[in-house]
């Protein structure tokens, strides 16, 4: 019995998927969440910039995007969730001087994530369906 | 120059989520370097530290973020703990809600006496001069001292910076009749000082300059209150006040206003008069260096050493008063912080505090903290049997045994700060009780500082955590395999602890309801003790100045015409009331400097038979013979033995205004408090001193006399207020602290009581229902509803017995050092202890059985099938 419940905690910790499934896994079968609009934008961001996305970039992009300048803990939240989620897998890079000798952590998308963005867009058409840029028309 | 400044490294050292430390901080670097390239050295640092104070709030919301799931289901665990377990729940936060109530009340009766002078600027450097007395072998200690003390030790000691003398103005414990315009007062609180009271004392003159006010004589400072009593809403500077007293028939100036003098002072007042005043009514009375009435301090430089200051006096007193003074006077320095708590001293200017109260009440209060402590670990160690499974699947899922612990922690600690909020409506509703308890002005304003909600949370979390800690240790060390698998009682196991807690409770409860029973015994004997003279029915008018003591026999001859007035007469002290202590000269007395010193009332002819006194021997007072007014002396059975005649008849007695013989004497009758033996006492005739008048009404209708009294007062002296006062409620008041006493002690001892019967009660239900089914069984097998209950108290009879036997010596010990005090004391009866005994274990019998008779007298077909 003991060997069980040991080899039982063995695999509940060295398998972070199995903290997923209860602690997430479960949530997100029950209600389906769409995405706030930050976790949008910082999802965009790493889609766009393909397999260059780290938080500098990211935070440079969502500038480009949306003309506001955050800050590195405003974005990290996000992306920290996101990743916790399962929407984004990281992989660290390698360190280098201009970083003062610490290596870049690169977020990648996930099948998860990629579905997430598809539901969010998918919601947009639906809402968005009837609206046109020209405020005469409505 | 790769780097960040090592401040804000060290900033993102601690910020930064620890799994992605490294490439945040890479990132910060990158931009960095960036903008230190683009703008420069200054614009890079604006940017960076911009960049940190706007991170921050997101980093530590993440840090959340990750722990709040755990968090959000230790919550919901403790709410589900509280809804399916109300009455444990209810138990333990109300028991320590009453405990900390209790010890918060207590907190600020301490602080309250703790602060006691301690607003002075100088508290610290103010010392009160005392003297210890050689007076017939026996040593005296008496707050009075002589006039010239003060200013001699201050012109020739340089250790002295300032030295101010205080003497209360009520002389002979008479109230002062004030006068201004229409309007007249009795006040009992004028004092009369020096001038450079204001320099060493913090007393606030809010009007008035503190050099001058009491500079010239016949000046006087008003409290604010009284100020606004006598004047209204007129400016009370450069008015007079015209006083009436013994010693001054005079127009006072007012010179100033002083707030009202703070209740935690040693002493309060509410006239400040000038010593300049006594200087031109005294003369050269105030350079008698034996005449002890004031009250002298001192200011001595920072840090000095008392003893060291004590230690020129001999010198000084040799030098102004030669041998015959150096061997009577002796003057001591008693620091002005220490008065309050622990000067006992004779002629207090008010009655002080003592600092063994203080420890008592703070015993008191760990005490009852405790009970309701050992209540928290008791039910929730008990009840572990139902968290087992928890703790089990907890750690299946993989906690931690410290993140188990940390869980019940919080939770006790949870328990424990919604005891004090309730706590707090507790103190609130307590706290005119406990003031008229107490006789105390204490508020919860104090809770508007930052320091006392802080230290009350810290409390609250310290006792939480104290009696969390166990509980917590104890679940969180069970194994899963077994509290998964086996069934069995996990809470049993810890029987012992649990009743050698129990144990501890009843111990203190029952100690302290035998110290109740042992002060009610000790006060009860008190008041029915035979005091050698009747005190009842009589009442006792104020006589206040000269001019109503010359109407005296008018008033008397007035009141005897009434048939529901039986007797009337006058003195100059009453029982309880005495304040003529003077030394005498007696026949026989080896003469010299160590006269005996006697007290002395002044009575007229009919003061003996009036109050009720014996004669043992000789004759009483007789108005037949002329001769007694002038020279007879009744002295009382201790004052036989101090002068040490076998024949006393006849025997001649001098004092400060009589020079006589002995006619008779009086059994002794006690006239002061029972801590001490009765004191030799001499009674003559002297109307000039009258104090009181004296009417013993017929028995039958106190109202209607009082009346009759009232209506000859008014026709004699229509331009002097009617004060009245029963002798009896008067004489009370030496009991007064033990009443207090007995009542406190009768509240702490409820309180303990009350929540050690509230962790019982928690305690039974849980054993009866852990029961359950043996009962069923039992009952199945015949055992009777009696039987059942009876199996189900013995245990805790047998708890609450053991703790009775533990308590008895204890509260023995306590309450035979307590009777120590007094000259006059009962034994403690054994009867005491039995009724404790029979208290605690009645109380226990009810509240055990009334769970045992629920559980007892189910159908045990219902019990059996409850799994």
């Amino acid at each position: 019995m003991k060997l069980f419940v040991r080899i039982c905690v063995y695999i509940y910790d060295k398998f972070e998927i199995f903290k997923d499934i209860i602690y997430h896994g479960a949530k997100k079968e029950n209600k389906m969440s769409y995405l706030t609009r930050q976790e949008e934008q910082v999802l965009m961001a790493v889609l766009n910039l393909e397999d260059k996305a780290y938080l500098v970039n990211i935070r440079k992009k969502i500038k480009e995007f949306t003309g506001k300048s955050y800050s590195l803990g405003t974005i990290y939240v996000p992306l920290n969730r996101l990743e916790k989620k399962g929407y984004l897998e990281s992989s660290l890079g390698k360190p280098s001087a201009v970083r003062g000798g610490k290596a870049v952590k690169y977020y990648h998308l996930t099948k998860q994530g990629f579905e997430a963005l598809q539901d969010i867009r998918l919601l947009h058409n639906k809402m968005w369906k009837n609206f046109s840029l020209n405020p005469n028309k409505k | 120059m790769s780097r960040l400044p090592a401040l804000a490294r060290w900033i993102l050292w601690i910020t930064l989520p620890e799994q992605d430390r490294d490439s945040l901080y890479g990132d910060f670097t990158e931009i960095y370097l960036n903008v230190l390239s683009e703008k420069g050295r200054r614009g890079a640092g604006l940017w960076l530290w911009g960049q940190i104070l706007r991170s921050i709030p997101g980093f530590f919301r993440n840090s959340i973020y990750g722990s709040f799931d755990m968090i959000q289901n230790y919550l919901k665990t403790v709410f589900r703990v509280i809804k399916r377990n109300k009455v444990y729940s209810v138990i333990t936060v109300f028991s320590l809600a009453v405990g900390f109530a209790s010890c918060f009340l207590i907190l600020l009766y301490v602080g309250d006496e703790l602060s006691y002078d301690r607003y002075h600027e100088n508290s610290s450097q103010i010392y009160r001069v005392y003297e210890e007395l050689n007076i017939q072998g026996k040593k005296r200690r008496t707050a009075i001292t002589p006039a010239p003390f003060g200013p001699a030790m201050k012109q020739e000691m340089p250790q002295v910076i300032e030295a101010v003398r205080f003497l209360p103005g009520d002389f002979g414990g008479n109230k002062i009749l004030i006068r201004q315009g229409e309007n007249s007062f009795y006040e009992d609180k004028w004092f009369f000082s020096d001038k450079n009271v204001f320099e060493i004392f913090s007393f606030e003159l809010i009007k008035g300059d503190p050099e001058t006010a009491l500079k010239d004589p016949f000046s006087v400072t008003i409290s604010e209150t009284k100020a606004k009593k006598i004047f209204g809403n007129r400016d009370p500077i450069g008015q007079t006040i015209a006083l009436e007293s013994q010693l001054f028939q005079n127009d006072f100036l007012v010179t100033g206003i002083f707030k009202d003098i703070p209740p935690n002072s040693h002493f309060t007042f509410d006239f400040l008069s000038s010593f300049a005043s006594l200087e031109k009514r005294l003369g050269k009375n105030l350079d008698n260096w034996f005449n002890h009435m004031y009250y002298t301090y001192l200011l001595l430089p920072k840090n000095t050493e008392p003893k060291q200051v004590e230690n020129h006096f001999p010198a000084l007193i040799k030098k102004h008063t030669g041998e015959t003074g150096a061997s009577v006077l002796h003057p001591r320095l008693q620091a002005l912080t220490s008065i309050r708590l622990h000067s006992h001293l004779e002629n207090e200017m008010e009655p002080n505090g003592d600092i063994a109260y203080v420890v008592i009440f703070l015993t008191v209060a760990a005490f009852i903290l405790g009970i309701a402590g050992i209540n928290f670990i008791n039910l929730t160690t008990a009840r572990s049997v139902k968290r087992a499974k928890e703790v089990g699947m907890r750690k299946v899922m993989g906690a931690k045994r410290s993140q188990l612990i940390q869980q019940f922690l919080g939770e006790s600690v949870l328990f424990a700060l919604a005891a004090l909020i309730i706590s707090l409506g507790l103190t609130h509703l307590l706290l005119p009780t406990f003031n008229a308890l107490a006789d105390k002005h204490l508020n919860l304003s104090i809770l508007k500082t930052w320091w006392l909600p802080l230290g009350l949370i810290l409390t609250a979390v310290l006792v939480g955590g104290l009696s969390g800690a166990y509980p917590s240790f104890y679940l969180s060390r069970f194994a899963p395999t077994r509290v998964l698998r086996e069934k069995q009682n996990i809470g049993s196991e810890r029987g012992y602890l649990r009743k050698g807690l129990i144990i501890f409770q009843f111990t203190v409860s029952v100690a302290l309801i035998v110290l109740t029973l042992g002060v009610r015994e000790q006060l009860h004997y008190l008041q029915t003790k035979k005091l050698g003279f009747h005190k009842d029915n009589m009442v006792v008018l104020p006589l206040r100045d000269d001019s109503i003591k010359n109407q005296y026999p008018t008033l008397k001859n007035e009141m005897l015409r009434n048939n529901k007035i039986k007797s009337v007469s006058a003195s100059s002290g009453l029982p309880g009331r005495i304040t003529h202590h003077w030394v005498v000269d007696t026949e026989g007395w080896d003469s010299g400097i160590k006269n005996p010193s006697v007290w002395v009332m002044m009575t007229d002819h009919d003061f003996i038979s009036t109050m009720g006194m014996v004669i043992v021997e000789g004759r009483n007072f007789s108005e037949k013979l002329k001769s007694d007014k002038k020279e007879a002396i009744l002295i009382n059975e201790s004052a036989q033995s101090l002068f040490g005649w076998k024949k006393p008849l006849g025997k001649r007695i001098k004092t400060e205004n009589k020079e006589g013989r002995v006619i008779g004497i009086v059994k002794d009758f006690h006239f002061q408090s029972f801590r001490q033996a009765i004191e030799p006492l001499i009674i003559y005739i002297h109307p000039r001193h009258f104090s009181f008048l004296l009417v013993r009404l017929r028995g039958e209708n106190i109202q209607a006399g009082l009346q009759s009294i009232k209506q000859t007062w008014k026709k004699t002296a229509p331009n002097r207020p009617f004060e009245y006062f029963f002798l009896n409620q008067d004489f009370d008041r030496l009991f007064r602290s033990e009443q207090r006493a007995g009542k406190i002690f009768g509240g702490f001892a409820l309180l303990t009581m009350v929540i050690a019967l509230f962790g019982l009660f928690g305690l039974a239900t849980f054993t009866v229902e852990q029961r359950t089914k043996e009962i069923g069984i039992r009952k199945v097998l015949g055992a009777s509803v009696l039987g059942l209950v009876r199996m189900l108290t013995s245990e805790f009879t047998q708890v609450v017995l053991i703790a009775n036997l533990i308590a008895w010596p204890i509260a023995y010990t306590i309450i035979r050092k307590w009777l120590q005090n007094f000259a006059y004391r009962t034994h403690s009866s054994f009867w005491n202890f039995l009724l404790a005994a029979g208290l605690t274990m009645g109380l226990t019998l009810i509240t055990v059985s009334i769970q045992a008779l629920r559980k007892a007298s189910t159908d045990p077909v219902k019990v059996l099938r409850y799994e």
